[in-house]
């Protein structure tokens, strides 16, 4: 073959694969900026919608006299009583201590989860002993041990972490332990083509591949860690200790209904928080992995 | 609710799954038996006081104990009312709101924010303002109870009907079913499977709703049994409490599964987790 | 006699890197009465720098075969002869790792073997321009589609440096059109890397439009029933004439074979 011509047919394929190439890749309709203000907006207004409705509902609950104002406080009383309080130390202190008790019981729930998880999912003998009691201990409610944390010990620090973390760790194991248990068997297969074993496979494979499920294992065992906690600061109230729920407490027993709201819609607000973190964690990961689906 | 995103290729052996299960049965024993006879041989080595935690043996004797005396059924039948009337009530509301937030533009537009605001307090935090809205009545014990069941109903409900295939749509536009067939032959029928997913959540969290409550001011029910067996340091009554409300959330949620077995016979195989 | 001669001639091509040789590999799954066997003595020369099709019906064990070769599965009995052990191999699904780029999915062969940072980096560069994905070193698999996923794996298997490379049915789930322009693609790529490969598919024109040989395989056990010597100029085109006449006599003989199995 003339020189010319090879090199005339290598253009043409050249330019038929890229070709395909382009008319096989979905085309991208709108701006970037644009799509992210329209995201803006219609991920805003339903939540703007919201609001509105349940001040609206509270207020007209406020109108309708259904329990006396000091029972049932106005929307407007009870912002003015979490702006003044918010003015106060108090009120940082509370959270500060509350969300420390929660940071440091979760993070103690993410260690000894995630080694439970891996441990159980790569040992057949232990997940035979536990794995189907880790599943139970999901469903069994971590408060149910709170008499005995009080009595393992007493009325402490100690007695509320011990139960955020029995809450907590049973939903970050079984997030790693399906992860691992579903990772796609091709995956497996292309990591022993290409020579991993061992250590190897779980660093560049299996872990990375049990990630989505590690999430919303955490995004589960954060939501127990946070009720329990809540359950347990109402319960154990430790002395000199004036966390969220040893204020609200004191508010129920002063009947200062406006403060307990105050405390509510505090609660609510980091839950929200808290949960928006852990959704935009999980839209990143399914987003790149494109395993995100439109709504 | 956890959704696993990644698609399970591999294939499965139905011999093989079938073997395992009845493996598995077997196999949930081994550690809760291990775990008791550790705890046995503890407390009668006394590596773990009596006063920290009392010895199986004991716990089944003080179990008997209670039986016999009859309290332990008498506050068993308080425990169980509160969780039934609450439970009935949350679940309606939640299926009903459900419903109408899944079938109408504006029920969703209207109810679905303020749920998803509501959800994310933990039903356990609203037990102060129950007391000082209810004082400390049965209401407050039922009004957590509906609280706290309600969401987990509603979401799931609400999720099933969402995520219906418009395809069934289609379906039943072609073969001329009407708006009120649509609903009954498609959506109700489709939304089922996610309904009975929120009522096992929701029975478990009945169960921890009213642990708290019962312990933080009750006269009756099993949460006051441990309540009153903790200022006297009866480690054994204790003990006998969680296992009862371990056994009831257990229970409970095997009889879920088994009218959901047999309302949705389809289901069965997908629901081995 | 015979077998020694046989034995020798086997020894001798096994010794050039790249080649391939098979004798009477044998594989069974299971044991007693209820074990089944796969393959039953399947003998194959492939020579370095050749291009082997292995074409059956479903049940033959022709992705089996390639396990074994791979070493991802053991043999129950007889011998595979290759002069450098790692091989590459490609499957049906890209298999490509989600939370790596593309440009990463194609590095880890290389991270894997204890590659360098700043050499993967370059060597990848040079694979993606093999496979015509020049631009694309920074997209994530999701973004691709399926022909270009595929490209992107057969670049990770080009990482491995191995002169062996199976092929599973890899264009399989491809559109006719894509799957044409990667037999163009991957035939370049052959030749130019001087590739020993082994294909599994069961789709006969292609197995004709690529092969030197195409080994037909029987089914339930497995064995070789027949190897047509491919003699056509390339590049051929799969929907040119002796490509087609040599298909449907290779799809006859591959219909009696099925037939047989009916009742």
């Amino acid at each position: 073959m003339p020189v010319e011509a090879v090199k005339k047919e290598k253009d043409t394929s050249q330019n038929w694969v890229a070709g395909l190439d382009e008319l096989e890749r979905t085309p991208v309709t709108e701006t970037r900026l644009g799509r992210l203000g329209a995201r803006l907006w219609s991920g805003t207004w339903p939540k703007v919608l919201a609001l509105v409705l349940v001040i609206g509902s509270w207020q007209l609950l406020f109108l309708s006299e259904w329990k006396a104002p000091w029972v049932l406080p106005s929307p407007l009383t009870v912002w003015e009583d979490l702006a003044a309080y918010a003015a106060t130390p108090d009120y940082w202190q509370a959270i500060l201590i509350t969300l420390q008790r929660a940071l440091t019981g979760f993070a103690l729930s993410v260690l000894v989860g995630s080694v439970l998880g891996i441990a159980v999912a790569r040992f057949k003998p232990l997940r035979a002993a536990i794995g189907s009691l880790i599943t139970g201990l999901q469903t069994m409610p971590s408060i149910m041990w709170f008499p005995l944390a009080i009595l393992l010990f007493k009325i402490s620090e100690s007695a509320i972490l011990f139960v955020v973390v029995l809450g907590a760790v049973p939903s970050i194991a079984n997030g790693i332990i399906s992860g691992i248990d579903y990772v796609p068997p091709a995956w497996k297969r292309v990591g022993a083509v290409l020579g991993m074993k061992g250590f190897g496979l779980y660093r560049h494979v299996i872990l990375p591949a049990t990630l989505p499920s590690f999430v919303s294992g955490l995004k589960q065992g954060w939501a127990f860690a946070w009720r329990s906690l809540m359950a347990g600061e109402l319960l154990v109230i430790v002395a000199g200790q004036g966390s969220v729920g040893a204020l609200m407490q004191g508010a129920r027993e002063f009947n200062d209904a406006a403060r307990v709201l105050t405390w509510i819609l505090t609660i609510l607000f980091i839950g929200i928080l808290v949960d928006a973190v852990f959704r935009a964690a999980d839209d990143r990961i399914r987003r790149s992995w494109g395993l995100h689906q439109d709504r | 609710m956890t959704t696993i995103p990644i698609k399970n290729i591999g294939q499965v052996d139905i011999r093989s799954v079938a073997a395992k299960l009845r493996l598995d049965r077997l196999r949930v024993l081994i550690g809760p038996v291990v775990l008791v006879a550790l705890w046995q041989i503890g407390s009668a080595t006394g590596l773990i006081p009596e006063q920290t935690l009392a010895a199986p043996s004991t716990v089944i004797a003080a179990g008997g104990e209670l039986l016999e005396t009859g309290r332990l059924q008498e506050h068993l039948l308080v425990s169980l009312g509160r969780a039934a009337a609450g439970l009935a009530l949350g679940v309606g509301v939640g299926a009903f709101l459900a419903v109408v937030a899944g079938l109408f533009r504006l029920g969703e537009d209207l109810i679905d924010g303020p749920m998803q605001i509501l959800r994310a307090i933990p039903a356990l935090a609203l037990v102060p303002l129950a007391i000082v809205w209810f004082g400390i009545g049965e209401e407050v014990k039922i009004f957590l109870v509906v609280f706290a069941t309600a969401f987990p109903v509603y979401v799931n409900t609400h999720a099933a009907i969402r995520g219906l295939d418009p395809r069934f749509a289609e379906l039943a536009r072609t073969a001329e079913l009407g708006r009120l067939g649509l609903v009954r032959q498609v959506i109700l029928p489709g939304a089922l499977p996610g309904f009975f997913t929120g009522l096992r959540f929701a029975t478990a969290i009945s169960w921890l709703v009213l642990v708290v409550s019962e312990q933080i001011n009750a006269t009756s029910g099993i949460g006051f049994l441990m309540t009153q067996a903790r200022s006297f340091a009866q480690t054994d009554v204790i003990v006998v409490g969680l296992v009862v409300y371990g056994l009831l959330g257990l229970v409970s949620d095997r009889l879920v599964r088994l009218i959901e077995g047999r309302v949705l016979p389809w289901r069965r195989t997908f629901e081995a987790r | 006699m015979t077998q020694t001669r046989t034995e020798a001639r086997v020894a001798d091509t096994a010794r050039a890197p790249g080649a391939v040789v098979l004798t009477d590999v044998v594989k069974r799954y299971g044991r007693g009465p209820g074990a089944v066997t796969a393959l039953d003595g399947v003998s194959l020369s492939v020579g370095p720098g050749s291009f082997t099709c292995l074409l059956g019906a479903s049940g033959c064990g022709k992705s089996t075969l390639l396990s074994l070769v791979a070493g991802l599965d053991d043999i129950s009995g007889g011998a595979i002869e290759h002069v450098d052990q790692p091989v590459a191999m490609m499957f049906q699904e890209s298999a490509l790792f989600p939370w790596l780029t593309v440009a990463g999915n194609v590095e880890i062969a290389l991270r894997v073997r204890g590659v360098g940072r700043a050499e993967r980096r370059d060597r990848a560069q040079e694979l993606l321009e093999t496979v015509r994905l020049t631009g694309f070193a920074h997209k994530r698999p999701h973004e691709l589609s399926g022909g270009m996923r595929q490209r992107v794996a057969l670049a990770r298997a080009l990482a491995q440096d191995a002169s062996v490379l199976l092929m599973d049915e890899p264009f399989g789930a491809l559109d006719a059109m894509t799957r044409d322009i990667l037999h163009d693609e991957l035939e370049r790529i052959w030749r130019e890397q001087h590739l020993t490969v082994l294909f599994v598919t069961h789709n006969v024109r292609e197995a004709v439009r690529l092969g030197d040989q195409v080994v037909l395989l029987s089914s339930r056990p497995g064995r070789v029933l027949n190897v047509y010597d491919v003699e056509m100029d390339r590049p051929r085109r799969i929907d040119s004439a002796p490509v087609a006449a040599l298909a449907a006599e290779i799809t006859d003989a591959l219909r009696e074979e099925v037939s047989r199995h009916a009742g």
